[in-house]
């Protein structure tokens, strides 16, 4: 599925998804394609939700983003069990820590933010709760409370596991660092008209200021950092700047009540221009 | 902001940054000239671009593919433009066919249209020219 949306508006400009159906011979298709993913399928969404978590800390005051993050020889021990990172063994930038994706970074941030002032962070961004986008059978995702949580809930959640969100918040979430932190309701109708063009309503979509203008303009310089160094080079533009995130996720496997590294959810959300140096 | 998202995308490299950025770039390179945004990096003319990536990616989600390159306002010589387009003529027939390349990693899947690609996107040179690119395939 793919998603565009203009951050300052919050207009939906296109919804995809494949595999497909024709609404005018929609019985030649298999039912489940009737579905539209992007707003009702839940998913973990893995590394690009590391966007919400440096959010937070920096937004906080508890990370400084031009500072560097200690990943202590790449060995992070959570409740639980040990997480290996290789791609950060010793002290690296947090645009880089950004850049390479690496979890131990994404877990220590967290694991700073706390259980409480994480989680107020995730549900500010939309998390838990429908988007609010004119369309029918609109998820909210997955988002539990604290209390549910288990030891190692927090680090989890800081790499984007333990949680549920939908594509449409997850480009909510990108939009809102695209736009200097405001938070912008995703729609589809602009206005309605009448026959002989009188505006009968014209949609005004909320806006709630998640995080400061300064904490998204460095969210929007790791993001950068990570097309032009890191994970998402792939994404970098001709004739634009881009800034944006890769996301991995292994699928929970319900037979194996744990995620299976075979089935994946491979995504990228990012915008152009990046808009690093205005602002 | 686009976001590309992939459920369980099978064959060949997987992750989010092999097969979903290419085609957040795909969109992107095509969708900011129609929105008359200003470009505000250099235009590389030489470089790979989307148009040139074979449209294997999503047959029946991507269609718009050839139109668009007649359209793209982006100063790209033409010439390079007819070396995409015969490229990709080129290749569909060779669809159901095994991708040459694909002997050398071997998966043990079923060959698909979708591994076929991450194969190709995998391949992609970092910096060579799309005319060089193509230059092997016809």
């Amino acid at each position: 599925m793919a998603i565009v949306m203009v951050p300052q508006t919050g207009e939906i400009l296109a919804m995809a998804n494949y595999p497909t159906f024709d609404p005018n011979n929609y019985t030649a298709f298999a039912a489940e394609n009737y579905i539209n993913n992007a707003v009702h399928d839940s998913y973990s969404p893995g590394s690009v939700f590391k966007l919400v978590t440096y959010s937070a800390a920096i937004n906080e005051g508890l990370i400084n983003p031009d500072g560097a993050v200690d990943c202590g020889g790449g060995v992070l021990k959570i409740p639980g069990r040990q997480i290996v990172d290789k791609h950060c063994l010793e002290s690296i930038s947090y645009p880089e820590a950004m850049a390479v994706s690496s979890n131990i970074a994404a877990m220590k941030t967290g694991l700073a933010l706390g259980r409480e002032n994480f989680y107020n962070y995730v549900q500010k961004f939309g998390f838990g709760q429908p988007a609010g986008v004119e369309l029918p059978g609109e998820t909210g995702g997955i988002l539990r409370t604290p209390k549910a949580w288990s030891g190692d809930s927090l680090p989890s959640m800081s790499i984007g596991y333990e949680i549920g969100v939908s594509a449409l918040q997850m480009t909510a979430a990108f939009a809102t660092i695209a736009n200097n932190g405001f938070k912008i309701q995703p729609h589809i109708i602009k206005e309605i008209r009448s026959a002989d063009g009188k505006v009968l309503s014209a949609t005004e979509p909320q806006k709630v200021q998640v995080v400061t203008a300064e904490t998204a303009r460095a969210l929007r310089q790791m993001l950068h950092q990570a097309v032009l160094t890191g994970t998402g080079k792939r994404a970098r533009l001709n004739g634009y700047t881009s800034a944006g995130k890769t996301g991995t996720a292994w699928k929970y496997n319900p037979k194996l009540k744990r995620v299976d590294a075979s089935k994946y959810v491979a995504s990228f959300i990012g915008m152009a221009p990046a808009e690093i140096r205005r602002s | 902001v686009i976001a590309v998202v992939m459920d369980e995308p099978s064959g060949g490299a997987r992750d989010g940054g092999q097969v979903s950025a290419p085609v957040f770039r795909e969109i992107a390179e095509q969708i900011l000239p129609e929105l008359e945004v200003v470009p505000d990096a250099e235009i590389r003319p030489d470089v790979l671009r989307a148009e040139d990536i074979p449209s294997e990616i999503e047959p029946s989600a991507v269609p718009v593919n050839e139109m668009i390159s007649g359209e793209n306002e982006t100063p790209i010589p033409a010439k390079n433009d007819e070396i995409g387009k015969k490229a990709a003529d080129t290749e569909k027939p060779k669809e159901p066919a095994p991708p040459k390349k694909e002997n050398a990693r071997p998966t043990g899947d079923k060959k698909s249209v979708r591994q076929k690609t991450a194969a190709l996107i995998n391949e992609k040179p970092k910096n060579k020219s799309s005319g060089e690119r193509t230059k092997g395939k016809t």
